[in-house]
């Protein structure tokens, strides 16, 4: 039975539009295997996984399981081949119970003459988590009352009810902590002791290496190699993924940690509107990297949100230091030339449908109207400045943003503020989500920032990137600064880590 | 080398097929308009087959159709843009008129009455806008609650036809050489406005995406009550016009207009969820298309509620060809 080809495609296309995400690809799925899929956003990993789920249907190409051809008609009807996925985006019913939100497309099975039976359903539901190994969560909890990493819990639970025989694993884990991690870590070696497959798609290259058996590299939608054994290291993943050899440290090339004398960003006793964040101090200078590292819940992105006066200090004031104006609004943040790229690029730093070129003036409209016109030709100029600049990968300017790929899109909003020439610039979670290549840009592009002597407050989760780009860290905890740390080549993240937890 | 150029044909292909698409979307509204008027132009006949639709009595009862409705829908853009809807627009034209003739009554020259009515319009819109900004109500319940206060209002203060000295103004209401140049000005300052100064992109932005909008530096709140002020002043000069037509002004006055409103939106192609591909243009020849609609029915000899219940189909057959049910809002 094991190392039977479980699952396969051939000759699979699609298209979005003029875009082609998946252009002939051919890939093998063999039973007692875990198959991680690579490639940088864009590339069509989560188009061809959705394929075999069901979710979207292929322009061309045929799928087969077991040898017998394969053509699942939605999300469910795969799932009732035994081909079940965990998807990238929260993909659950708020309104809705713990039970419902495991179920949803399969209720019929608990229908008693007529009526749903709730209470077979909750039974059901609860097993269904404790075969996951789960026993905190109940059905019969509203899912609006769980955080965002059980809400993903329930997810897993869905995926593996009808026990699946292929699991789809779309980045998860980026969105899990511990608990989560191992309870898929667990059934992806459960799923390949009782000889069935698992698809893992993650950007995490040394979690790969961990779990997979093969690794399969898409890039620009084509399948390009597979990699076994000994060939599955993260040099020969980046140069696939990539096209072209990467370095190790695409980080800033210096280790100089003198700051300049010239205070930019003031902030003075702020204390958060719930008071998470008391009586905090901290200066930003002119020219420095200022890493903001922590735990997701330590309150650096509360404070990066104070900073750019999106939430208001209940006491004490973020100031200009040369004008002394007080942050209040991101009116005024604007106007005093400080930027703002949010975590949440989709929902909060772009406007998707809308072109590349509406998201880079909407910060300088009222710089480019001189006198009673604003000029199509002056708009234009603006914008194709920065798309070149920032090498944005586009066909013009006025392409849609929902057809870029996420570096490209995190670009865009980069280039916002680019062209806005502010002095100070706030990133939360810059490289969030984004693939090798553009991170090496974007990172290239912070270093440039710093050295025209812009102020950089970069907020991460990622301990690694803030000791390789950071003039001076500030590591925070349960909404207050524990330690400052000044830029130094033997810093460790091991290190920063002590402080943080 | 045969497979990459293979490759670059299919991408050409599909390229092609794209900007197609994108050819068809923008003269869709046109050919809309073409057919219609068309299609009118040959049915609506009389006994000796004649042509009705353009003869000269029904040519300006066309023309002061379309004039209200051209005006109120390009004000309209200045909200529709942002996301929001007016569903108390025609009220707002009803008191505009009833504000107008009561300031023609007290015997003052024309121009304070449209002066007047132009600020009845502002005031009332502003407050719409700023009521649902600061109290996070959606705006069609706040312009719908408007609606039948505005309407309340009007039976109280209007119990019969409010009269004016019908001679004195009617120069103003009949007069198509006036009107061009009204509907010219208004049209040239809207696309101004919309398309040639920030104010529009801004609007735009807010629909798009109002995190984004405020997150760039936009004062979004005043930016969407200033939208609510241009409707308002559109309103005003439409319900100024129609008074000095009719000479009167009734409890009912302005009634259906909002629904024509929406209808030109979406027959234009512009999206109800507002945003970037937004264009006045598209709403200007979807008010046209819903004028001549309205009109010709009528001319059919369709009972004038018949009309507005056709209108109402008409609507729900426009959403459902044109609403993306995947992504929740309609095709941009």
């Amino acid at each position: 039975m094991a190392n039977e080809v479980l699952l396969s495609c051939k000759g699979i296309c699609k298209e979005f539009g003029p875009t082609r995400a998946l252009i002939d690809v051919d890939f093998e799925l063999r039973r007692g295997h875990v198959c991680g899929l690579i490639g940088e956003n864009g590339s069509g990993k989560s188009t061809l996984t959705s394929i075999f789920a069901g979710a979207q249907q292929p322009s061309r190409g045929e799928m087969f399981r077991d040898g017998q051809p394969y053509k699942p008609a939605d999300m469910v009807d795969a799932q009732q081949h035994g081909i079940a996925m965990i998807v990238q985006e929260a993909g659950t019913l708020p309104a809705v119970n713990v039970a419902m939100n495991v179920f949803v497309g399969n209720l019929e099975r608990f229908r008693k003459h007529g009526v749903l039976s709730t209470k077979a359903m909750l039974a059901a539901a609860n097993k269904a988590l404790e075969d996951i190994g789960v026993t905190d969560i109940r059905g019969d909890m509203p899912l609006a009352s769980l955080n965002f990493e059980d809400r993903k819990i329930v997810e897993i639970a869905r995926a593996m009810y009808l026990n699946p025989d292929v699991l789809v694993v779309d980045e998860t884990t980026t969105a899990l902590a511990t608990k989560g991690r191992h309870i898929i870590y667990n059934l992806i070696k459960r799923m390949a002791s009782e000889n069935k497959a698992v698809i893992f798609i993650s950007h995490d290259l040394d979690e790969l290496i961990e779990v997979c058996n093969t690794i399969t590299v898409l890039r620009d939608g084509v399948m390009i190699d597979t990699l076994t054994g000994d060939e599955m290291t993260i040099a020969n993943m980046r140069r696939l993924m990539v096209g072209r050899e990467m370095q190790d440290n695409f980080y800033r090339p210096d280790w100089d940690n003198r700051l300049t004398d010239e205070v930019l960003l003031d902030v003075d006793r702020v204390t958060s509107g719930d008071g998470y964040i008391q009586n905090l101090s901290m200066q930003l200078h002119k020219g420095e990297i200022l890493g903001l590292g922590g735990l997701a819940n330590c309150g650096m992105h509360e404070l990066g949100r104070i900073l750019f006066g999106l939430d208001k200090p209940v006491t004490g004031s973020v100031k200009v230091a040369d004008t002394g104006v007080v942050i209040d609004s991101p009116i005024t943040a604007v106007r005093q030339k400080i930027g703002y790229v949010s975590k949440d690029r989709d929902n909060e730093s772009i406007m998707l449908n809308s072109s590349i070129g509406d998201n880079i003036t909407l910060p300088v409209l009222d710089r480019l109207q001189k006198g009673p016109v604003l000029t199509s030709k002056s708009l234009k100029k603006a914008a194709d400045e920065q798309v070149k600049s920032l090498h944005i990968k586009c066909v013009s300017a006025e392409q849609y943003c929902t057809e870029l790929s996420g570096g490209n899109k995190q670009k865009v909003a980069f280039a916002k503020w680019m062209g806005a020439d502010c002095d100070v610039l706030i990133l939360d979670c810059p490289t969030r989500g984004i693939d090798i290549g553009v991170k090496a840009d974007m990172y290239k592009l912070i270093d440039d920032m710093k050295h025209a002597g812009k102020g950089i407050v970069m907020i991460s989760e990622e301990l690694v990137e803030l000791i390789g780009m950071s003039d001076r860290m500030i590591i925070m905890k349960d909404g207050a600064i524990v330690r400052e740390v000044m830029r130094d080549p033997s810093v460790t993240d091991s290190q920063l880590i002590e402080y943080i937890i | 080398m045969s497979e990459a150029v293979n490759n670059n044909s299919i991408q050409e292909a599909l390229n092609k097929k794209a900007r197609q698409r994108k050819l068809i979307r923008t003269i869709l509204p046109y050919c809309g308009l073409l057919f219609v008027f068309v299609l009118f132009t040959v049915v609506c006949r009389d006994d000796s087959g004649k042509s009705i639709f353009l003869d000269r009595g029904n040519f300006q009862n066309l023309i002061n159709q379309c004039f209200s409705n051209i005006i109120v829908v390009a004000g309209a853009c200045f909200i529709y843009a942002t996301g929001a809807m007016d569903m108390s627009v025609g009220a707002v034209v009803g008191m505009t008129m009833f504000t107008a003739a009561a300031t023609l009554r007290a015997g003052l020259p024309w121009p304070v009455a449209l002066i007047v009515s132009m600020l009845t319009g502002v005031l009332l819109e502003v407050t719409v806008a700023v009521v649902f900004q600061n109290l996070k109500v959606p705006v069609f319940i706040i312009t719908l609650c408007m609606m039948y206060l505005e309407q309340g209002l009007l039976q109280t203060l209007v119990q019969t036809d409010f009269t004016i000295n019908y001679n004195a103004t009617s120069f103003l209401g009949n007069s198509a050489g006036i009107k061009a140049v009204v509907l010219i000005v208004i049209l040239a300052l809207t696309y101004w406005l919309f398309h040639k100064t920030k104010f529009g992109p801004k609007l735009k932005a807010i629909g798009a995406n109002r995190t984004t909008a405020t997150q760039g530096g936009v004062k979004v709140i005043l930016t969407v009550c200033l939208g609510f002020a241009v409707l308002g002043a559109t309103a005003g000069v439409a319900g100024f016009f129609s008074l000095c037509r009719m000479g009167y002004t009734t409890a009912s006055s302005g009634a259906g207009i909002m629904l024509n409103v929406m209808i030109a939106m979406v027959l234009g192609g512009n999206p109800l969820t507002g945003g970037s591909s937004f264009k006045l243009a598209n709403a200007v020849v979807g008010a046209l298309i819903v004028t001549m609609l309205g009109n010709g029915l009528t001319l059919l000899g369709m009972v004038p509620a018949l009309v507005e219940t056709s209108k109402g189909v008409l609507y729900l057959i426009i959403v459902f060809f044109t609403y993306d049910k995947s992504k929740g809002y309609l095709v941009s």
